[in-house]
C-alpha cells in the first residue's frame, strides 16, 4: 500500500510516517502544496493523508489539483478542529473522510484502512485476521467459516481492533471511537467493558483463541498468539 | 416613541402655547383700541350735544336713552370729563347691557349742565368675539398646516437615517459584505454615516484580528497534543514498562486528553460567540433529538438508568443543526453523568417545549455551573453548560432550570 502524507509539521509528520511504515506501508511525505503537487502528479498513491494548513497554501489546492489527474487516491483530510468549513469544502472536493487534530493514530489508521478498502478493493471488501474474516460490505463475520452475531458495537470494535493488530490500544482510544467526541466523561470506560467482555466471550467460544489481551493500566491488545 | 411623533407633538405643544399666549395679546390690544374708540366717540357726542345746548336746542328735543342732560348746580364734574362702565336695563330685550358713559358738567352762559352719555358695549364685545373666533380658526389651520408639514418634511429629512438604521441592523459582523451607507445632502447624517464605517470598520478589524489570534492558538496548540499523544502511545508501545512508568505516561496521556478537550470546547464556545455557525431556517429539532437520544441509549442503558421518552411535537426552529446536537447531546450526556445509580431520565416535548428530567444525588445545581469553568466533580470540563446557556441565549431560545424532587429540570422554551 502506498502512502502520502502531506503536512508540514516535521515532528507529526515523522510520527506519522513512523507509524504507518511498522504498519507496512510504503510511505512518502510532501510538507509543502507544490511538492505534494509535484508527487501526485508523478506517482500513483493508494491513500493520502492531507493536512490543510501549509506553509504555501491550502491543502484543498492539493485536493483539486489531484481531481484533475484523476487519481484514485483515497485522502482523508487533517485539520484543525475549529475549522468547519474545511471540512465541508474538502468533503464537496472529494475527499474521502476527514479528521480533526489532535487527532487519535489508531483511529486515523482504521480510517485510512477503511478507504482504501473501499476504494481499491470494490466488491470483496474482506478483512481478514487469522482464523476471523470480516466482509466489511455485508458486516458479516466468520471465524473458522462460523458466521458470529455481533452487534454494532462489538463490529465496529473488531474492526478497529484489526485495524490496529499488534498495538497497544488505550480505553481512551477505544471510547472515543465507539462514541467520538460525544464523551468528555471520563468514567464512560465502565461502558466499553462490557462490549470487550462479550467481544472476547464470542471470538473464544467460536475459535477457541483469544486474540485480545489486556494491559494492564493502559488497555488491550489484539494480536495472534 | 417615535422621532416623528415626538417631535410633532412638541411642535403643538409648543404652538399652542404661542396661540394662547397670542391669543391674549390680541385680545387685550383689541380691548384697548376698541375703549379708545368708544371714548372718542363719547367726547365726540358730548361735543355735538354741548353745541347743540348752545345753540339753545331745547334739552327735552335733546335728551333720549343714550344722552341724558340735566342742569344741575353740583361743580364736581365740571369740565373733568369721567369715564366709566356701567350696566343698564334694557327694555327690548329685557335685560341688562353693559354701557359705557361719559359724564361730564360743562358751562353754558349761567347755567350748569350735567351731562351723561351711553354708548353700548354689546356691538364692541360680539366684533372681539368674532376676531377671536376668526384669529381661532386661523390658528387651528396654521396648527394643522404646520403639523402636516413637520411631518412631510421630518419623513424626508429623516430617510437618509432610517436607511443608515435598517442597514445596521441588516449587518452581520461576521459576514463578508461591507456595509452599504449612501451619501446624503444633509451634513449630520454624511457625518453620522462616517462615523459608522469608520466604527464598523475598527470592530470588524479588531474581530477578525481575535477570531484568527483564537483560531491560531488553538490550531497552534493542536499540532503539539497530537504529538505528544503520538509520544505517549509510542511509548505505551513498548513490553518492558515497569508500573510506575506506566502510570507516569498514562497521566500525561489522560491530561493531554483533557486538554485537546478543554481546547476543542473553548473553541466551541468562541465559535458560537462569533457566530460561525450559520443559522439554517426550520431546522427539525425533534428529528435531531431523536437521533441523539438513539445515540446514547446503549450508554444509558449500561449505566442502569430508565430512560422514558415522549418526543412527538415537532418542533422547528432558525438554528444551526451542528450546535443542536451538540445542545441536546450535551443535555443527555450532563442527564447520564449526574444521574444515581438505577436512576431515571425524561425526556419529554410539549409545543414549543424540550424537557429534560433526571434523578440527581447532589441536590441543586449551583447558577455558578452555568459559566465557565464551575464544575461539580472533577472528572468533567466544566464547560458543557456554559455551552448550552451560549447557544440558548444566541438563538432565542429560553432555558429554564428548577430542582424539584430530587430531579434536575432542564426545559428549552421555543
Amino acid at each position: 500500500m502506498k502512502l502520502l502524507i502531506i503536512e508540514d509539521e516535521s515532528e507529526l509528520l515523522e510520527d506519522l510516517m513512523d507509524f504507518f511504515k511498522k504498519d507496512h506501508f510504503l510511505c512518502e511525505s510532501a510538507t509543502t502544496v507544490a511538492e505534494a503537487q509535484e508527487k501526485i502528479y508523478m506517482y500513483n498513491y493508494d491513500a493520502i493523508i492531507l493536512d490543510i494548513g501549509l506553509p504555501d497554501g491550502s491543502g484543498l489546492e492539493v485536493l483539486k489539483s489531484l481531481r484533475t489527474v484523476d487519481n484514485n487516491a483515497g485522502v482523508l483530510i487533517l485539520s484543525a478542529y475549529d475549522a468547519i468549513e474545511d471540512k465541508v469544502s474538502g468533503l464537496n472536493l472529494g475527499a474521502d473522510d476527514y479528521l480533526a487534530k489532535p487527532f487519535d493514530y489508531n483511529e486515523l489508521n482504521a480510517r485510512i484502512k477503511s478507504i482504501i478498502r473501499r476504494k481499491h478493493f470494490k466488491g470483496s471488501n474482506m478483512v481478514v485476521f487469522d482464523t476471523i474474516s470480516i466482509n466489511t460490505d455485508s458486516q458479516e463475520v466468520h471465524i473458522n467459516q462460523k458466521l458470529i452475531d455481533l452487534t454494532q458495537k462489538e463490529y465496529q470494535l473488531l474492526i478497529f481492533f484489526i485495524s490496529n493488530e499488534n498495538r497497544v490500544i488505550t480505553k481512551e482510544s477505544i471510547v472515543e471511537h465507539l462514541w467520538g467526541d460525544n464523551t468528555d466523561s471520563f468514567d464512560s470506560f465502565d461502558f466499553i467493558y462490557t462490549h470487550i467482555k462479550n467481544l472476547r466471550k464470542k471470538i473464544i467460544k467460536s475459535g477457541d483463541k483469544d486474540y485480545l489481551k489486556t494491559v494492564y493500566g493502559i488497555g488491550y491488545k489484539f494480536q495472534k498468539e | 416613541m417615535k422621532l416623528l411623533i415626538k417631535t410633532t407633538l412638541y411642535y403643538v405643544i409648543a404652538s399652542l402655547l404661542f396661540f394662547i399666549a397670542a391669543g391674549f395679546i390680541i385680545v387685550y390690544d383689541f380691548n384697548n383700541i376698541l375703549d379708545q374708540e368708544i371714548n372718542n366717540l363719547l367726547i365726540n357726542s358730548e361735543e355735538i350735544v354741548t353745541t347743540q345746548i348752545v345753540n339753545d336746542i331745547p334739552l327735552e328735543s335733546l335728551n333720549n336713552y343714550e344722552q341724558v342732560i340735566e342742569k344741575t348746580n353740583s361743580k364736581a364734574f365740571l369740565d373733568k370729563p369721567c369715564f366709566k362702565d356701567t350696566t343698564r336695563y334694557d327694555i327690548i330685550d329685557d335685560n341688562f347691557h353693559k354701557y359705557r358713559m361719559l359724564r361730564v358738567t360743562r358751562r353754558i352762559g349761567n347755567n350748569y349742565y350735567d351731562i351723561s352719555i351711553f354708548r353700548s358695549l354689546i356691538q364692541p364685545n360680539t366684533l372681539v368675539k368674532q376676531v377671536l373666533l376668526s384669529l381661532f380658526s386661523v390658528f387651528l389651520g396654521l396648527l394643522a398646516f404646520l403639523i402636516v408639514s413637520n411631518l412631510l418634511i421630518s419623513r424626508k429629512v429623516w430617510l437618509p437615517f432610517k436607511e443608515t438604521l435598517r442597514t445596521l441592523n441588516n449587518y452581520e459582523l461576521g459576514s463578508t459584505s461591507p456595509i452599504l451607507l449612501n451619501k446624503t445632502s444633509t451634513q449630520e447624517f454624511n457625518q453620522l454615516n462616517d462615523i459608522i464605517l469608520a466604527m464598523t470598520a475598527k470592530i470588524k478589524y479588531d474581530y477578525i484580528n481575535l477570531k484568527e489570534f483564537t483560531e491560531n492558538v488553538a490550531h497552534e496548540i493542536q499540532t503539539p497534543l497530537a504529538i505528544i499523544r503520538r509520544r505517549c502511545e509510542k511509548l505505551l508501545q513498548q513490553n518492558d514498562l515497569n508500573n510506575d512508568q506506566t502510570k507516569s505516561i498514562m497521566a500525561i496521556y489522560n491530561n493531554c486528553l483533557r486538554l485537546s478537550k478543554v481546547n476543542k470546547g473553548l473553541t466551541l464556545l468562541t465559535k458560537i460567540e462569533s457566530g460561525a455557525y450559520q443559522v439554517e431556517k426550520n431546522v427539525n429539532l425533534t428529528q435531531i433529538l431523536i437521533s441523539q437520544i438513539a445515540h446514547f441509549q446503549e450508554m444509558i442503558s449500561l449505566k442502569n438508568l430508565t430512560l422514558n421518552q415522549e418526543v412527538k411535537h415537532e418542533i422547528l426552529h432558525d438554528i444551526n443543526p451542528e450546535l443542536v446536537v451538540v445542545l441536546f447531546s450535551n443535555f443527555i450526556k450532563n442527564a447520564i453523568n449526574h444521574n444515581n445509580a438505577g436512576g431515571h431520565i425524561e425526556i419529554s416535548t410539549k409545543a414549543g417545549e424540550i424537557g429534560f428530567y433526571n434523578t440527581a444525588k447532589n441536590g441543586p445545581i449551583n447558577p455558578e455551573l452555568f459559566q465557565r469553568f464551575k464544575k461539580s466533580e472533577s472528572n468533567s470540563l466544566g464547560l458543557g453548560l456554559s455551552i448550552i446557556t451560549k447557544i440558548c441565549r444566541l438563538h432565542n431560545i429560553k432555558l429554564s432550570y428548577e430542582y424539584v424532587n430530587d430531579t434536575h429540570k432542564f426545559r428549552l422554551l421555543f
